[in-house]
């Protein structure tokens, strides 16, 4: 019985220590094939970013299917247990014992009975007590260690570089700065002045990050992202078309000719500086301007911005006897405020682009690439140029054309900030705005909507016309773009397809925008 | 009788068993040079209640290796020189006319040589097939019939034949009946340089060293008892089986050189003569159990002479051997 005992015990032992060796052997077996195929999903998603889903229910489905199939098959491999029969085995080859354990072992599982085989027995167990398991089943770390750590640096090594072995990888947004503050778009927006549009795109983008949201709310989301930059987009535009108006009307007096060469130059913070030093020279104001406490009082509530702006430049004229200081006041103010709604337009912007890469990277790059070869829509198109000072090669080319001067600013250590880009044709130095031909062609039809819409009331409601538009030919409609299929229900349904949409009443007002954008050029 | 003394006992007789193998086998060695493994099988072939076909060419030893073998035991030995003109009764013995003292004359068995506990069947392939069937009953059965009576023999019997490999003209093949019947087949390979040297050394001065008997008639059947006791688990048997059915071309564990060149495989008598030879080779090592290792020890004596070979295997010079090679490195064993 004691004999017994001790072969027991031994077999016990060594079969313990086989299991374990055999389970880590098998977890890292899995390792090794999790880490494998997390190296060919990210030199498949790198080498074909359109063809392999990585993020959202087409990739996590199958991947967690996948995934929980394996841990159970690894999971059923490591729950068998080693047989006193396999241990016996093992410690027989291990120790050279020419089967003496195995052998005992049956007699003892069988009850046989005969001196020779007690004998047998008894030798065995003396054997068995002679024996180590630590020694026939060392705890050395198996090969598939190795394995698994050479394939965790393979990961790493193809996570850093992966991006760029990819054909469509940019480099220059991979180093630009403003992909990089990208990365935090929530902190883009915690840093924004607060307004009522930067809480709805925060909210939006909650929702877009949130893991639990549906494809529907997602597309909500983008679409009150989107409604949310248009409105800041025609805010900020009339707010630097009033600014351009003041910058004119400055220019007119003498003393403010520094205040609006800064403004043309886009430099907001300086005409500040030169008008709070103009103010400081003046005396304090006898009496309030009744007209200037009802437009400061409701300065960022009724009106456009450029309505805003205009009675203080005209206060500040040349043809206005000496300088009031309510009207420098008022003027700081404005030019404020429009720098004000510049930036929270800037940080939209920059979010909601930010959004729509987050959401699809890929897909966003093969459509740039596909509207880069697209001659119909040069509005979205990538702008192929990077501007000099910050490299962004992803600013829609026309649509940032004019607007570059007017964001452009500099802070006290002569740092440029704000959205300076080239324009379509790569030059950095985008022209300046020059009044109505120029306008930039968004504003002037805005414009032209809110003077009919005044006016011409009365006439539109029995005209029906207003719904008369220019769209796409048959054949365009026709021929689908890859952008626009991959487009369908998804982040940019907006961008699709807009751009032909030209009322016939603003028909007119286009083509002049671009005959003198092409006159100017060619100046 | 408790347990320790039990031990005690069973450990003194396979002391005893292995002190006895050695013992024989180094008085052969004075006579025989090298061919330890051919002693040895000898001796298991012996001890297992088997019978041995000592094949090699002319002059290596065959007969001289029995002649040794029948000095250092104990053991009345006879030698049978197999030619083609021997009969049935020049080996079993025969029924001859005796006169008794009255004058009555009544048949009386004359017995032949296979009446004895060694018999040397030298040449066996040498004699017809009828001759070479008067072996079968005696190798199979310990006994011989004659003039309607049965004759045991005496115990041990143990028939060592030898063949001549090459002259095969004029020769009978022995039949695989009769093939099958030998426990071990033994090659005897040509001796190597060193060994020739000693073979000159010991038969050209003018005296050859003498054995001396150091086994006698009662303890070779103790060790034959003693061999037979040993215990096989059933592992290793299995794994003896497995060796023997991989020789099957026919079976489903058959090796893949088994199913191109094997026309018939091994009986169970080879499974037996495998569990057999395992044990004496067991005991040799001072070992209580049969291992695997024991099986693979005994596994070409032990079958290749059962194993027939078909016309591809013959036409490609294949053996046996190398079969049985490929089948050992192939079959695993239990547990691993």
């Amino acid at each position: 019985m004691k004999d017994r005992e001790i072969i027991l015990g031994v077999l016990h032992g060594i079969g313990r220590r086989l299991w374990v060796g055999r389970a880590v052997r098998e977890a890292l077996f899995g390792l090794c094939v999790l880490l494998y195929c997390l190296i060919a999903l990210r030199m498949a998603g790198a080498l074909h970013p359109a063809g392999i889903p990585t993020s959202g229910i087409p990739a996590w489905v199958p991947m967690a299917a996948g995934i929980g199939l394996f841990a159970a098959y690894l999971g059923w491999r490591i729950s068998r247990k080693v047989s006193l029969d396999q241990a016996a085995a093992h410690a027989d080859s291990g120790a050279a014992l020419h089967d003496e354990l195995k052998s005992a072992w049956w007699f003892l599982s069988h009850d046989e009975q005969s001196p020779f085989i007690e004998a047998q027995v008894a030798r065995a167990a003396a054997t068995a007590d002679r024996l180590d398991a630590r020694r026939l089943v060392p705890g050395r770390p198996p090969r598939s260690l190795y394995a698994a750590i050479g394939l965790g640096a393979v990961l790493a090594l193809v996570t850093w570089l992966g991006p760029q072995l990819s054909p469509f990888w940019d480099a220059n947004a991979a180093v630009s700065p403003t992909g990089a503050q990208e990365q935090d778009l929530r902190a883009l927006l915690r840093d924004a002045p607060r307004d009522a549009r930067v809480e709805k795109l925060d909210q939006a983008l909650e929702t877009l990050e949130r893991d639990d949201a549906t494809a529907e709310q997602k597309r909500e989301a983008l679409e009150a992202m989107r409604e949310v930059s248009e409105q800041s987009n025609m805010e900020a535009v009339a707010a630097r078309d009033g600014l351009a108006r003041l910058a004119e009307t400055l220019a007119t007096n003498p003393q403010l000719t520094e205040v609006a060469e800064a403004l043309k130059a886009g430099n907001n913070a300086a005409a500040v500086a030169f008008l709070k030093e103009i103010r400081e020279g003046l005396p304090p104001p006898e009496k309030k301007d009744e007209q200037f406490a009802d437009a400061g009082a409701g300065g960022q509530s009724q009106g456009s911005m450029t309505e805003q702006v205009d009675p203080s430049g005209q206060q500040l004229a040349g043809n206005t006897p000496g300088l009031n200081a309510d009207a420098v006041s008022q003027a700081i103010r404005k030019i404020e405020e429009v720098t004000r709604e510049t930036e929270i337009q800037n940080r939209v912007e920059q979010v909601r682009r930010g959004a729509k890469e987050r959401m699809s990277t890929s897909a966003q790059r093969s459509a740039g690439r596909a509207n880069a070869m697209s001659s119909s829509n040069n509005l979205e198109a990538g702008n192929p140029t990077p501007a000099p000072e910050n490299g962004n090669t992803d600013m829609a080319g026309g649509a940032m054309f004019n607007r570059g001067k007017a964001n452009r600013e500099e802070d006290a250590d002569g740092a440029q900030e704000g959205t300076r880009t080239g324009s379509a044709a790569g030059e950095s130095d985008a022209m300046p705005v020059q009044g109505r031909a120029t306008q930039r062609l968004d504003a002037q039809l805005k414009l032209e909507a809110v003077q009919r819409g005044e006016n011409d009331k009365a006439e539109d409601e029995d005209d029906d016309d207003k719904n008369w538009i220019y769209t796409g030919s048959q054949q365009q409609a026709s021929a689908l773009q890859y952008q626009q299929v991959r487009a369908r229900g998804g982040f940019d349904r907006e961008a699709a397809g807009q751009h032909d949409r030209i009322p016939v009443r603003q028909k007119q007002m286009v083509k002049n925008y671009f005959l003198n954008l092409h006159e100017s050029e060619k100046k | 009788m408790n347990t320790v003394a039990m031990n005690s006992a069973v450990d003194r007789q396979i002391q005893a068993f292995r002190d006895q193998f050695q013992s024989v086998r180094e008085e052969i060695s004075r006579i025989i040079v090298g061919n330890e493994e051919i002693v040895t099988g000898v001796m298991t072939c012996l001890l297992a209640r088997g019978h041995v076909l000592l094949e090699g060419i002319p002059g290596v030893g065959k007969t001289k290796l029995v002649q040794t073998m029948a000095d250092v035991l104990h053991l009345k030995f006879s030698r049978i020189q197999f030619t083609p003109d021997l009969m049935p009764g020049d080996i079993i013995g025969t029924n001859i006319v005796r006169e008794d003292e009255s004058g009555r004359k009544n048949f009386e068995f004359q017995h032949g040589p296979i009446f004895a506990n060694m018999v040397l069947a030298d040449e066996i392939n040498r004699a017809t097939p009828k001759t070479q069937s008067a072996l079968l009953e005696a190798m199979q059965e310990n006994s011989v019939s004659a003039a309607g009576r049965t004759h045991a023999l005496d115990q041990p019997f143990f028939v060592l034949a030898t063949q001549n490999p090459i002259e095969m003209e004029g020769t009978y093949p022995l039949p695989e009946a009769q093939m099958d019947r030998f426990f071990f087949k033994l090659r005897l390979d040509f001796p190597g340089v060193e060994q020739l040297h000693l073979i000159i050394d010991r038969t050209t001065r003018e005296k050859e060293p003498a054995v001396k008997r150091v086994l006698e008639q009662g303890q070779i059947l103790e060790m034959r008892e003693t061999a037979r006791a040993i215990p096989v688990a059933r592992p290793v048997q299995e794994y003896a089986i497995k060796i023997t059915l991989a020789t099957h071309p026919e079976s489903d564990q058959a090796h893949e050189m088994t199913r191109r060149y094997v026309r018939f495989g091994s009986s169970p008598r080879g499974s037996q003569a495998l569990i057999l030879g395992a044990k004496v080779h067991a005991l040799m090592n001072d070992r209580v159990h049969v291992s695997c290792e024991d099986v693979r020890a005994v596994a070409l004596p032990a079958l290749r002479h059962r194993v027939l070979l078909n016309f591809e295997a013959e036409a490609q010079r294949v053996d046996a051997d190398a079969i049985l090679r490929a089948i050992l490195d192939w079959v695993p064993e239990p547990g691993k």
